[in-house]
């Protein structure tokens, strides 16, 4: 195909002997037979040919293989392993791409999926100290003190944890993604706090109790424990 | 030709590349505008690896504090890069592993638009993007022509997010019944902006059920529509209101911009396909002409001029349109007035209005002047000037749904300056028409939608 050239152009120049097989320009197209139609214009053999070969004319000249007229290669071998490695690109692409998509109607994570404003979930998380007594002692907001030798040092949820509205402890919030999304890094980030608070020893592990709603749902409480911090772990699970 | 020929011949297709170019300066400014929320959470709150976060895995490794802010930086400088088209596609690779690699130093930074990036960021590395409206263009003198194979995957890509969203919220109970929707605060909007007549006639509930239909339908319709020419600028129209309404009202980052970004490769762009007959005596129809080259940014209008002193707008098809259609169908065709000037176009369904029968001898009239790529350069600088202070002092942490949009002025004055700079030498790319007489057209030829 040959695109921007009017036709009375087309007609007058060279371009469309080499095109019918009849100009003895195409003889200088490696791979293809003079007298014969059907040469390939490439744009890598448009350069090389002389201006005055187009009637003098600015011309941009592209391939367009499925065009009947300019069909046939010169550099068929080449070109055509190529064509199979784009063709493989192309196709590992777009499967992976599905199977992304698709896997994420099995598994509670949406990351990769493009699942656009997937749900709408409030939910309202307090931060409670579990001491070594076995009293829970809920802070607050996610701030607590706690005495030691040196005098009071006090620690607060957010010093720790920030973004994704995570640092956001006693109201109401809508969670960003998924909540599964949200119950995953909160847990993560409750054992995190929980590695990195060294001057209180009276606190054997936290709890975040999360009471949530999801879109068109009743209210439900979920209640995660950090990893302990005496060595030993404790979990619940959703109530 | 049998099956495993013609994809072959698909894969190897060549043709213009001028979508893409347009796509990579959009891509770019995602790029910046990615790394620049960064560095304001940095500036803001600190280094992120002083606090909670969670890789994907432990074999990332994770960078220095200085290591970190380098990172930004370069990947704010291969990032303007990739705007200007210098050292186009190691630009774009570098941008791409920057980016990448800090989108995957922290999962709870996950966001579908980011990803979205990444992956807009790897087809340009294979793209041959840096073929038109770039520095390397102009600079080893390339044509804009190129493998359209990248082409084909931008729009896969963007027709499965559509459709992955689209399935996702149609199998979910609760999108269906506009729970969703209303617990993000649809019906309070409903409810203190509709007038009351139509508060009266439709219920927030209602409301939210329409939106919500409305939303998931946009979806599928948008997706399937951008491939079929005749349905192709209804789509890029209704994806401009659709993505325009989300932007502002819950501003998902980069997501809207790339969307519509993805449009210019969908648009199947070829330079002067459209021509706009401008009279030579009217001061004001030249300084129009003028103006219609900054704001060109698809590259589709010729310029013409003869002594007469109506205008005129020939459309792809050979149509001519005068009159008041014509600076409709001259406004449908330029990016910044299309959104209000495309759906007035359909005024020409009607009655044949604006239709030209009379014919006109008109001479190209194209300006011989260009904007210089300096200029390109300095309004990089610029920016990058603009967007340190300004991003990183003190009272812009917490941006308001205003302070989002500050830098679309920025983004305008880009766009100008690459239509300013490039037209000359795309328009010189396409042959010149000799001064000719317009055939007289025949009143009952009736133009189709996709005519143009």
């Amino acid at each position: 195909m040959v695109a921007c050239v009017t036709p009375a152009l087309y007609a007058r120049s060279d371009l469309a002997e080499i095109e019918r097989g009849t100009s003895r320009i195409a003889e200088l197209v490696p791979g293809r037979r003079p007298g014969k139609p059907g040469g390939r214009l490439g744009a890598e053999v448009y350069p090389a040919l002389p201006k005055a070969c187009f009637g003098g004319a600015n011309l941009i000249c592209w391939r367009d293989p499925m065009n009947s007229m300019s069909s046939v290669s010169n550099t068929v071998g080449a070109s055509r392993g190529k064509a199979w490695l784009i063709l493989l690109f192309c196709a590992a692409y777009v499967a992976f791409q599905v199977f992304m998509i698709v896997r994420a109607h099995y598994v509670p994570c949406k990351q990769f999926a493009f699942w656009m404003f997937p749900e709408s979930t409030y939910f309202k998380a307090t931060l409670t100290r579990v001491l070594a007594d076995g009293r829970e002692v809920i802070t607050s907001d996610g701030a607590w003190a706690v005495q030691t030798g040196t005098g009071k040092v006090e620690y607060d949820w957010q010093d720790f944890v920030q973004s994704y509205r995570l640092d956001s402890l006693g109201r109401w919030e809508r969670s960003k993604g998924t909540f599964d999304d949200t119950i995953k890094y909160f847990q993560a980030a409750l054992d995190y706090v929980a590695d990195r608070m060294p001057e209180d020893r009276v606190t054997k592990h936290l709890l975040l109790t999360i009471d949530y709603e999801r879109a068109g749902d009743a209210v439900k409480t979920l209640v995660l424990a950090s990893k302990a911090r005496s060595g030993e772990r404790q979990e619940h699970g959703p109530n | 030709m049998g099956p495993i020929k013609r994809l072959t011949a698909w894969a190897n297709k060549e043709g213009p590349v001028l979508g893409l170019a347009l796509f990579r300066i959009v891509v770019g400014l995602m790029a910046l505008r990615y790394l620049v929320g960064f560095a304001r959470d940095y500036a803001g709150w600190g280094f992120y690896g002083n606090y909670f976060f969670l890789p994907y895995t432990g074999s990332i490794p994770q960078p220095s504090e200085a290591q970190y802010v380098a990172l930004l930086i370069a990947g704010a400088i291969t990032g303007a890069m990739l705007i200007i088209g210098y050292h186009t596609r190691v630009a774009a690779m570098a941008t791409f592993l920057m980016v990448t690699y800090h989108f995957s130093l922290n999962q709870i930074w996950h966001r579908h638009n980011r990803y979205f990036l990444v992956l807009c960021l790897f087809v340009l590395c294979l793209a041959p993007s840096g073929r038109a409206l770039s520095f390397d263009a102009r600079r080893l003198k390339l044509r804009p022509i190129g493998p359209l194979w990248t082409c084909f995957l931008i729009k896969v890509q963007m027709t499965l997010i559509y459709l992955a969203s689209a399935v996702s919220k149609t199998i979910d109970s609760a999108w269906r019944s506009g729970d969703v929707l209303g617990g993000r605060g649809l019906e309070m909007t409903w409810a203190r902006w509709a007038p009351g007549f139509l508060l009266d006639w439709i219920s927030p509930e209602t409301a939210v059920q329409f939106i919500t239909a409305q939303a998931v339908a946009s979806e599928y319709l948008v997706a399937i529509f951008l491939w079929f020419r005749k349905t192709r600028r209804l789509a890029i129209w209704w994806g401009i209101l659709f993505h325009g309404y989300i932007e502002a009202q819950y501003s998902v980052i980069t997501f809207s911009y790339l969307t519509l970004a993805t449009c210019f490769v969908f648009a199947d762009l070829k330079c002067g396909q459209k021509t706009w007959i401008y009279s030579s005596r009217s001061v004001f129809s030249v300084e129009v002409a003028k103006i219609i080259g900054w704001l060109d940014w698809l590259f589709q209008i010729r310029l013409e001029a003869y002594s007469g002193t109506k205008q005129r707008f020939v459309d792809r098809d050979g149509t001519p349109y005068g009159g008041m259609m014509g600076w409709i169908m001259l406004g449908s065709n330029l990016p910044i007035f299309f959104p209000v000037c495309y759906p007035l176009s359909w005024l020409r369904f009607i009655t044949n209005w604006g239709y030209c029968r009379f014919s006109i001898i008109s001479a190209p009239a194209e300006p011989g002047r260009s904007c210089k790529p300096k200029w390109i350069v300095w309004w990089a600088i610029l920016y990058l000037a603009f967007l340190t202070p300004v991003s990183i002092t003190g009272q812009f942490q917490n941006l308001t749904d205003a302070m989002r949009f500050w830098d679309l002025p920025w983004f305008f004055v880009l766009m100008c300056l690459v239509a300013g700079t490039y037209r000359h030498a795309l328009m010189r790319e396409v042959p010149a028409r000799a001064p000719r007489r317009e055939e007289e057209v025949t009143p009952t030829l009736e133009p189709t939608p996709a005519a143009h």
